[in-house]
């Protein structure tokens, strides 16, 4: 399902106003939300993956991809972007490396961390990357919000309970 | 009368309705509330407890509600959690003569369910500064008239707070204070050594640190510290209308509230000279209706309230209900702000906290207090709080791997932000009307806001971020940031103003018990009735003046004299 598809579908249970069907338009999508949509193509989407893998790699938590950032980040593309933000987005991450996917895919995994690093080191500066920003940031949010981020790389609690003081050392890592 | 359906309608369920609806219903009165926002029960929040992979866009908006809510979207607390609270702004246009931001809520229960929860007093000398200095009108009000009113209200609120014995921010009846964390207690030595007169205390938060029996008998429980309140909490471990005075009123059996109802005019009674009752649509049907009552209370927040009464046309009042000198729609005002600093507190690296407490710290106003400061009239004061940064510095941040996420894991640095609030002046010309032709989908005609801040208001932004960062600087702060954000007048979301209250009619829209001065019968006690903003926030004080207006009124009533 199309995003345009399913705020047209709230509107209709509204009657009027948008606004009232956002529990309509949460549940819709809600229920395609984690689930590729399949805008990515399959090379597309395999290169979205490796480059978040590399940004965020499996250590003693899970990786960017096992933590479904690549499918966030496809669910993101179709269903939020518009269609105009949208092909920006996805003709800057083919240029992203001055050469096609596949070359890139090709590559060893030395040679792929090396381009993204410095593609990364560029960040803040007058040459970054604009489509590598982009790709960067959603990865960064899609992992430290995804269940696997927030509760295995974080520390999430739902109800922590009345506030308190505590020493880092008693939680070891961040909050969510 | 003799078709009278309720003893009082009160317009609006928001901070001051639903306060007038628990106290009308608790004495008995049969008592009606009209709402035009969606209904929205207490324990049925739609986003509450949602964690962020449980959304589909992880919280964020896409594009095509934004352009619905096109002045919402720069609310701070506007997510893809708390949207649907707020107002879609396409549907509920009105006109800007000057910038003016009109923040508006979407449910029964008005901003209540949404605010921000910071309350305070007002001091002695916030009643009187429009008479010492001439700016406004002179509030025909003290504080020892409001005092009472805010000992009763604030027990059933539920306010966390400390006791400080300070003039300029009275002391309340209070549940425990949160606590200030390591880095602000410290902070408090240093900001207080250095500046004796300022004061660095907890934050005065509507939450519920230790419940008490009317709190607890109403199912509200102690605060969890999620800090996901706008989006509305099932423990009513905050106050809002929905948690507690709605359900108080409902209780009593004495309560019918309509959700969906547009209130358009007040209705004259040429005959009687008072109010006869309210006309409203039906938003759902289309379908006008009108109710009578005894008593009509208007609490459909500041500007609403003042449309609908602008709204209220007859014979004797042309322009407007008991607008005989065309003093309805004007002192039009918020508070001013966007002056504040921040900055980086070295060390602490081993402290950290478990929650995420939903108060900071609050520094009151010293300025004018004693003595005259600077280029301007009244004062400000600071909401701010320490916390460490969490991951997302790691969205823009560089790097990448192992030693990436590593980083990412660990808490950063402590920071420190502290925020103005001050105290606008009134000014006769900064107002509101009704535009002449144009009007919403339900036929209501829009309003036309024409409301500018002044130079005392500038100068006094400024003196907030400098002031701002010469306390940090003093409290041993590195990379302070002082801000000077203008935003323009509405932007603090404590309008207030439009039927002031004052001595005589013909300076003043409402007298000393929040009454029309020439409609016996009609009360308006959101903040249009205010003639003058303080620095604090306001609505608590809202609520105290509700419970005044309403024992006011049943008095009256019982002596037939209403
Ligand atoms: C994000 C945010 C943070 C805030 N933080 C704080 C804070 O920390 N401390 C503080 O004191 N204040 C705070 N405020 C301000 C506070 O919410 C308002 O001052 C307060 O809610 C106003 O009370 P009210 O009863 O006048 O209006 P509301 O609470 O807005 O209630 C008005 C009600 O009237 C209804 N209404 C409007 N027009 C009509 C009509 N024509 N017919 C029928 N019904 C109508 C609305 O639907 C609404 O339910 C904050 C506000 C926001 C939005
Ligand atoms: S911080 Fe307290 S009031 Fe806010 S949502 Fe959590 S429990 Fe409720």
């Amino acid at each position: 399902m199309k995003r345009r598809h399913f705020l047209i579908n709230i509107s209709a249970v509204l009657g009027y106003g948008a606004l009232v069907n956002d529990v309509a338009a949460l549940d819709a999508a809600l229920a395609i939300s984690g689930k590729p949509s399949g805008f990515l193509g399959p090379d597309e989407l395999e290169f979205v993956s490796q480059v978040s893998d590399i940004i965020i790699p499996q250590s003693d938590t899970p990786s960017a991809s096992q933590a479904g950032v690549p499918e966030y980040i496809d669910f993101y593309l179709s269903e939020y972007l518009e269609s105009k933000a949208r092909s920006l987005f996805v003709d800057g991450l083919r240029g992203l490396c001055a050469q096609s996917i596949n070359e890139f895919l090709a590559l060893s995994d030395e040679r792929k961390t090396e381009k993204i690093k410095s593609l990364d080191d560029r960040l803040g500066t007058s040459e970054e990357n604009t489509a590598y920003k982009q790709l960067k940031e959603l990865t960064v949010i899609g992992y430290y919000t995804s269940q696997v981020g927030a509760t295995q790389a974080l520390r999430y609690d739902p109800v922590p309970g009345p506030y308190k003081e505590i020493k880092l050392a008693e939680v070891g890592r961040a909050w969510l | 009368m003799s078709n009278t359906e309720y003893d009082v309608i009160v317009v609006g369920s928001g901070m001051s309705g639903g306060y007038a609806a628990k106290e009308f219903c608790e004495k008995g009165y049969k008592t009606l509330v009209l709402d035009r926002g969606e209904m929205v029960k207490h324990r049925q929040y739609k986003t509450e407890g949602k964690a962020p992979w449980q959304m589909p866009f992880r919280g964020d908006v896409p594009e095509e509600f934004k352009a619905e809510q096109h002045i919402q979207k720069d609310m701070y607390i506007y997510n893809d959690y708390t949207r649907h609270h707020l107002i879609n702004d396409r549907d509920h246009p009105y006109e800007q003569k000057k910038p003016f931001i009109w923040y508006r809520s979407a449910t029964v229960g008005g901003k209540s369910l949404i605010w921000g929860r910071q309350s305070y007093r007002w001091s002695k000398l916030d009643f009187e500064s429009n008479k010492l200095d001439g700016n406004g009108i002179d509030w025909p009000v003290r504080y020892e008239d409001i005092e009472p009113w805010y000992d009763r209200v604030e027990p059933f609120v539920g306010i966390s707070g400390s006791y400080e014995g300070l003039d300029v921010l009275p002391d309340g009846k209070f549940l425990p204070a949160l606590p200030l964390n390591v880095v602000e207690r410290d902070m408090k030595k240093k900001i207080e050594e250095t500046f004796p007169d300022r004061h660095f205390i907890p934050a005065r938060v509507a939450h519920l640190t230790q419940p008490q029996k009317q709190h607890l008998e109403l199912g509200r429980v102690q605060c969890q510290a999620r800090s996901e309140c706008p989006r509305g909490c099932s423990f009513g471990a905050y106050y809002s209308s929905n948690s507690a005075a709605l359900p108080a009123a409902e209780r009593t059996g004495n309560m019918t509230l309509v959700a969906n109802a547009q209130v358009q005019e007040v209705l004259y009674d040429q005959d009687s000279g008072r109010a006869s009752g309210v006309a409203y649509i039906d938003m759902r049907s289309g379908e006008r209706k009108q109710v009578g009552a005894r008593v009509v209370f208007m609490c459909a927040s500041t500007l609403a309230s003042v449309q609908i009464l602008l709204n209220s046309k007859s014979e004797t009042f042309p322009e407007g209900i008991g607008n005989r000198f065309d003093l309805l729609g004007r002192y039009i005002m918020d508070h001013c702000g966007g002056g504040g600093a921040s900055g980086m507190v070295p060390g602490y690296l081993e402290d950290y906290y478990k929650g995420r407490r939903p108060g900071g710290v609050y520094i009151p106003r010293f300025r004018n207090i004693r003595e005259k400061h600077g280029a301007f009239e009244r004062g400000y004061g600071f909401q701010c709080g320490a916390s460490r940064a969490g991951w997302h510095w790691a969205k823009n941040g560089k790097g990448i791997g192992k030693a990436f996420k590593e980083k990412v894991r660990q808490p950063g640095n402590w920071y420190f932000t502290m925020w103005g609030f001050g105290e606008s002046l009134p000014r006769y010309e900064n107002r509101v009307t009704l535009h002449p032709s144009k009007k919403d989908r339900w036929g209501m005609p829009i309003l036309v806001t024409d409301v500018a801040y002044g130079a005392n208001e500038s100068a006094m932004v400024k003196d907030m971020s400098d002031t701002a960062a010469e306390m940090l600087q003093a409290a041993g702060l590195q990379n302070i940031r002082p801000f000077e954000g203008e935003a323009p007048p509405g932007g603090a979301i404590h309008e207030m103003g439009g039927a002031c209250m004052g001595h005589s009619v013909e300076t003043s829209y409402l007298n000393k018990w929040n009454q029309c001065h020439d409609v016996k019968n009609l009360f308006v006690t959101d903040g249009a009735a205010f003639s003058s903003v303080s620095c604090v926030n306001p609505s608590i004080t809202f609520m105290a003046f509700t419970a005044r207006a309403v024992d006011y009124a049943d008095q009256q009533m019982q002596q037939r004299l209403l």
